[in-house]
């Protein structure tokens, strides 16, 4: 089973926690049990910031981690303490150091110890994703078409007089006339959408980093090249990144070739999908090249005749910075990789599918 | 000849004993000196604003502090610091280790401000040029700023014209480089260096997390400088308070926001490329600056001269966001008088409160570790809550260090 190495991670968060004593002063044991809350209290506001899965995670496990919440907290600060004499209670607010490396295996999300993967035979997995950057775009202008009715009338209007006098006749006309013209217009705007052309970018370094995710929670990650040798042409890894490289899905029989190949393999998961490069742009605040990539993805069971979506994810986005193009890419393509991968995971343990 | 075999060893070992502290005397100096000393990342000269300010901001420095001037100046500071005595072992060509508490603190040559002033006096224009700029050490692994040591250069000429841009852009080049026989940005650097010594990252998190701009304040802001981005003065008083606080208090602090300085120039000083995802942790401890207004008084004139008293107010806040409790919530204000001739044409009324702001700063933060001082009564409300306060803030402070 390959298997990255992990270093031990630790994350600062504040927690707040207070008791209510009866005895006349606070005792150290109060004391304590105020910080031991808090700690919990920074734990959860942890998980808070986390994902849904990893929430609903916790949540099942709520009265086991908080029984033994300080095994997770490598020290803590104390900022703020008021023991209010009046009403007897003691309230204070800590930050906490959280072991989250060991917090996230208890929760299962983490690295998965040898014997637990002996223990839980953890499925197999094989899994395609994409990197692919914008080579053209094509860009279309409005289609405009206008029309403009027009409608002109005339009006005419005469007036002749007459006016008699002892010694002369005298004679009058008037002609008033008026015309006018009625314009109507109308059109439509008929809008295009861009055609984009991607182009594909290697996927070893992303492949690593999940892998060595998937493969750290227990997973048995398979090599889809090699799921692909043994599959008499119905997987084509060559063929799918060609699809991928002119639009952003699967033609059905592509799709269903592949999650039938994974499924004579025995495989019973198959994670597919893409990290999409946006253009580099420069973050105002430091000048460094700033680089987005949109990931989406989904894990198929392909255990029965019909492969179904387990998990979605995604459109989601994730920046990378640095002082040059590579860098920035390098850095949002790793995270991007590591953030979805973790997410997966997340959401398989929250499904109880192991 | 029996010998007394218990006095002998007495004896003998009472010999020993001044041997024995004579060498234990020796030795603890030793034990001092294989204590590490502290060392920094240089990385070069570096602006704190945002990137995309820094033309508006630095409208001369900007042009004069490009690739090579960047290189000559990295070029002086080297060589001069080879010649001074130093606590600090900073090193030019590098790379640092984010991961590292050793190896993850950067030093910049950080220019926080740039200020032309020009003024005329009768027939004469008195120009004024001042750079303000900090040794900067951040570290990256714990994302606090070590310290922020000020240094403002200045630069004083007497013109019979007012001066052309292209005058200013020569005199600023001028302090930059030291050309003109005046002081320059690395022998003022170096000289700085060679004194201060790094304070440790803090247990505890200050952070200047609010700067707002009163009503009050704008008004004067934009009848004495009209045209001033209100973004850039707010960033900029946030990183004076803190700059000040963190050098008169020997203390890090978190910085107010990720700036060029921050997110590029000093993130380059390290191998490890997550070093430009900048991410300023939160604060334990939030300081709010309200600054309520600025004032100019006429104070008097005689036939030569005129006074003038310039007032800066601010309404500081400290406090802890989860709990809600203040430390500190008062209205600190400092005035400064200034005469002037009679036949001066024009003043720079900005700058001059500006100063003052930063005066207001420098004394508040000394101002903590002496909350009795003379200074506090005037500058605080009158009444035992604010020097009760200030003690309060004074405690807060010490804890974090």
């Amino acid at each position: 089973m390959a298997s990255t190495f992990v270093c031990a991670q630790t994350v600062s968060e504040k927690g707040m926690g207070s008791v209510t004593y009866s005895g006349w002063h606070l005792s150290p044991k109060d004391r304590q049990a105020a910080i031991q809350k808090a700690q919990f209290n920074a734990i959860e506001r942890y998980i808070a910031a986390t994902d849904a899965a990893r929430s609903r995670i916790f949540e099942q496990q709520h009265a086991r981690m908080a029984a033994h919440a300080g095994d997770y907290i490598l020290g803590s600060t104390v900022l703020n303490e008021e023991d209010d004499k009046p009403t007897k209670s003691f309230n204070v607010v800590i930050r906490a150091d959280i072991n989250t490396t060991r917090l996230l295996n208890d929760l299962g999300s983490g690295s998965a110890s040898a014997s637990d993967v002996t223990q839980h035979n953890h499925l197999q997995l094989t899994f395609l994703f994409v990197a692919r950057s914008q080579s053209t775009v094509q860009s279309f202008d409005d289609k405009v078409y206008r029309r403009a009715d027009a409608e002109a009338s005339t009006s005419h209007k005469t007036r002749e007089g007459e006016s008699v006098h002892s010694h002369a006749v005298g004679t009058s006309d008037q002609v008033e006339g008026h015309s006018s013209i009625a314009t109507t217009t109308g059109g439509s705007v008929t809008r295009k959408a861009a055609k984009v052309e991607w182009t594909l970018a290697p996927s070893g370094d992303i492949n690593t980093a999940m892998t060595g995710i998937f493969s750290d929670a227990g997973y048995q990650p398979i090599d889809a090249a090699m799921v692909e040798a043994g599959s008499n042409g119905l997987l084509s890894i060559n063929a799918i990144r060609d699809a991928y490289s002119h639009g952003n899905d699967l033609p059905a029989k592509m799709l269903f070739n592949a999650t039938q190949a994974i499924h004579q393999a025995d495989i019973p998961l198959f994670a597919l999908g893409t990290l999409d490069i946006g253009l580099p742009d420069i973050d105002p605040v430091s000048g460094n090249t700033r680089v987005y990539v949109t990931v989406t993805g989904k894990v198929y069971d392909v255990r029965s005749r019909f492969a179904s979506t387990v998990i979605a994810v995604g459109p989601v986005q994730f920046a990378g910075m640095g002082p040059n193009d590579d860098v920035a890419r390098n850095n949002a393509l790793k995270l991007a990789a590591d953030k979805t991968a973790q997410t997966m995971v997340d959401e398989l343990n929250n499904k109880g599918i192991h | 000849m029996k010998i007394n075999q218990s006095s002998f060893l007495r004896s003998t070992s009472l010999r020993y004993i001044p041997v024995v502290i004579f060498l234990l005397i020796a030795m603890a100096p030793c034990v001092g000196r294989a204590q590490s000393t502290p060392t920094a990342y240089f990385a070069g000269v570096a602006f704190t604003g945002n990137h995309s300010d820094i033309p508006t901001e630095f409208p001369h420095l900007s042009r004069v502090i490009d690739a090579t001037t960047n290189s000559r100046i990295f070029t002086q500071i080297r060589k001069q610091w080879q010649t001074q005595p130093h606590a600090i072992n900073l090193l030019f060509d590098q790379l640092g280790d984010t991961s590292d508490a050793e190896r993850s603190t950067a030093l910049a040559l950080a220019i926080d401000r740039e200020t032309t002033s020009i003024e005329r006096i009768g027939t004469v224009y008195k120009v004024r040029l001042e750079i303000s700029m900090q040794l900067l050490f951040f570290n990256y692994k714990e994302k606090q700023i070590l310290g922020g040591f000020p240094i403002i250069l200045d630069y004083i000429d007497a013109m019979s014209t007012s001066p052309t841009d292209e005058q200013i852009q020569s005199d600023f080049e001028g302090m930059v480089l030291g050309t003109k026989g005046q002081h320059s940005l690395a022998g003022e650097f170096v000289g700085a260096l060679s004194h201060i010594s790094i304070p440790n990252p803090s247990t505890r998190h200050l952070r200047v997390t609010s700067v707002v701009l009163e009503p009050k304040a704008i008004a004067y802001l934009q009848q004495y400088k009209p045209g001033a981005d209100q973004e850039i003065i707010r960033r900029q008083i946030a990183q004076e308070f803190g700059k000040y606080l963190a050098a008169n208090q020997h203390m890090s602090i978190l910085p107010f926001a990720s700036n060029q300085a921050l997110g590029k120039s000093m993130a380059a000083s390290f191998a490890n490329g997550d070093s430009f995802d900048l991410k300023i942790p939160d604060a334990d401890y939030d300081i709010s600056l309200d600054v309520a207004g600025f004032k100019k008084i006429e104070l008097g004139r005689t036939n030569t001269s005129v006074g003038y008293l310039y007032g800066a107010f601010v309404d500081l806040t400290v406090k802890e966001p989860l709990s809600g409790k203040v430390y500190f919530s008062q209205r600190i204000k400092q005035g400064v008088s200034e005469n002037v001739p009679v036949t001066q044409a024009n003043m720079d009324d900005w700058t001059a409160s500006y100063d003052t702001l930063r005066l207001l700063f420098n004394n508040f933060t000394l101002a903590i570790s002496d909350p009795e001082g003379k200074w506090v009564g005037s500058a605080l409300p009158p009444g035992s809550n604010s020097r009760a306060q200030l003690s309060s803030l004074s405690e807060l402070v010490k804890s974090c260090r």
